[in-house]
């Protein structure tokens, strides 16, 4: 963080926002992909449950 | 001098009062070169364990070990905050450095714990999602909080902590734990003592000045140095177990063999090197027994694979 850069009512500099906003992102990405681990792990699972039913 | 110091300070609060952390901070946090290891073991375990496992099921199972091994990290950096802020090796850490707030480390390593045990028990087993909280248990409450600052045991007990990755690893696989995994567990935890203490005599003033108890700044270095060599041939006996018990093969029993030997060798010139050879050898052996467990377990993969 730049001592010259200018502070909004909050207290925040542009690089600080960046910062958040690069890290809000990722956590945005975390999510999805837990998200979309959920959902392939259920369809393995469901795979496995219907090849095995058809036996 | 102490006007400089006292603005660090300030702009360190600052920074953490508006929990200005970037996303290396909390990849810091979560201490990914120890996470790393953790990854290998956990993997190795899943592979040699009996039956298959679908990729995917495989792939989750790896991460969510990682997360819990990460959050179990962040935990140990907010509580040992103090600690570290009096020791130049972890001076930088995004805690003492005032990167991310003590609170942020936290509540990150709270949510990161329950969620990776929560994912654990609904996508693979309730065993390994057990497995998995009571390692972050003992490595966040039983070693930093209890042991660490109590005992120069410390990082015998605590060991166990690192050394259950491979037990989660097999029990996400199999839904069991026998007695090969168990001997993973115990060739991590035998290895664990001489691979820290190579580091604690290094950094013995450090944990002088922050008061934890290692085993170099209780007993003296030779006394740390002869427990070196003690547990280097005890691993010895411990790294042969899977041959002696029949789970692994000529190649693994000879490669583990000369790697041990090496390790025995290296503890060896270190006691009886003079002061002024003593901090060289001990970083050699600290590296060298990272590559040591790196080999063994490759080599037990190695075996199954090739018989």
């Amino acid at each position: 963080m730049s001592d010259n850069e200018q502070k909004d009512a909050n207290g925040w500099t542009p690089s600080l926002l960046k910062q958040r906003r690069r890290r809000a992102a990722i956590m945005g990405i975390a999510l999805a992909a837990m998200v979309s681990m959920f959902f392939l792990v259920t369809v393995v699972r469901l795979s496995a449950n219907i090849a095995g039913s058809g036996q | 001098m102490s006007q400089v110091r006292n603005e660090t300070l300030n702009q360190a609060q600052e920074l953490a009062s508006l929990d200005a952390g970037s996303a290396a901070d909390y990849i810091a946090l979560m201490k990914p070169r120890v996470m790393s290891l953790v990854v290998f073991t956990g993997l190795i375990g899943m592979v040699m364990a009996p039956g298959t496992m679908h990729p995917i099921m495989a792939i989750s199972a790896i991460v969510l070990i990682a997360v819990g091994a990460g959050a179990s990290a962040a935990l140990n950096m907010w509580y040992d905050a103090d600690i570290d802020a009096q020791m130049q090796r972890t001076l930088d850490r995004p805690v003492p450095s005032g990167r991310v707030d003590g609170e942020a480390a936290l509540s990150f390593g709270l949510w990161m714990s329950g969620l990776s045990v929560l994912c654990m028990a609904v996508l693979i087993n309730y065993l390994s999602a057990a497995l998995l909280a009571f390692t972050i248990f003992f490595y966040a409450v039983v070693y930093t909080m209890y042991l660490k600052r109590r005992t120069a045991q410390n990082i015998v007990i605590g060991g166990a902590a690192g050394a259950l990755p491979p037990v989660i690893g097999w029990a996400a696989a199999s839904n069991s734990v026998s007695l090969e995994p168990l001997i993973f567990f115990a060739i991590i935890f035998v290895w664990t003592p001489p691979h820290f203490w190579a580091l604690a005599l290094v950094k013995n003033e450090d944990y002088k000045t922050a008061n934890v108890p290692m085993l170099p700044v209780t007993a003296g270095a030779a006394a740390t140095l002869n427990q070196i060599i003690v547990y280097s041939i005890v691993l010895m006996g411990v790294v042969m177990l899977p041959y002696i018990m029949g789970f692994s093969g000529m190649l693994y029993a000879a490669g583990a063999a000369v790697l041990n030997l090496i390790f025995i060798s290296l503890a060896t010139l270190l006691r009886f090197a003079d002061e002024t050879q003593r901090n060289r050898l001990a970083t050699m052996l600290f590296a060298y027994s990272i590559f040591y467990l790196f080999l063994i377990f490759t080599l037990l993969l190695a075996d199954r694979l090739v018989v």
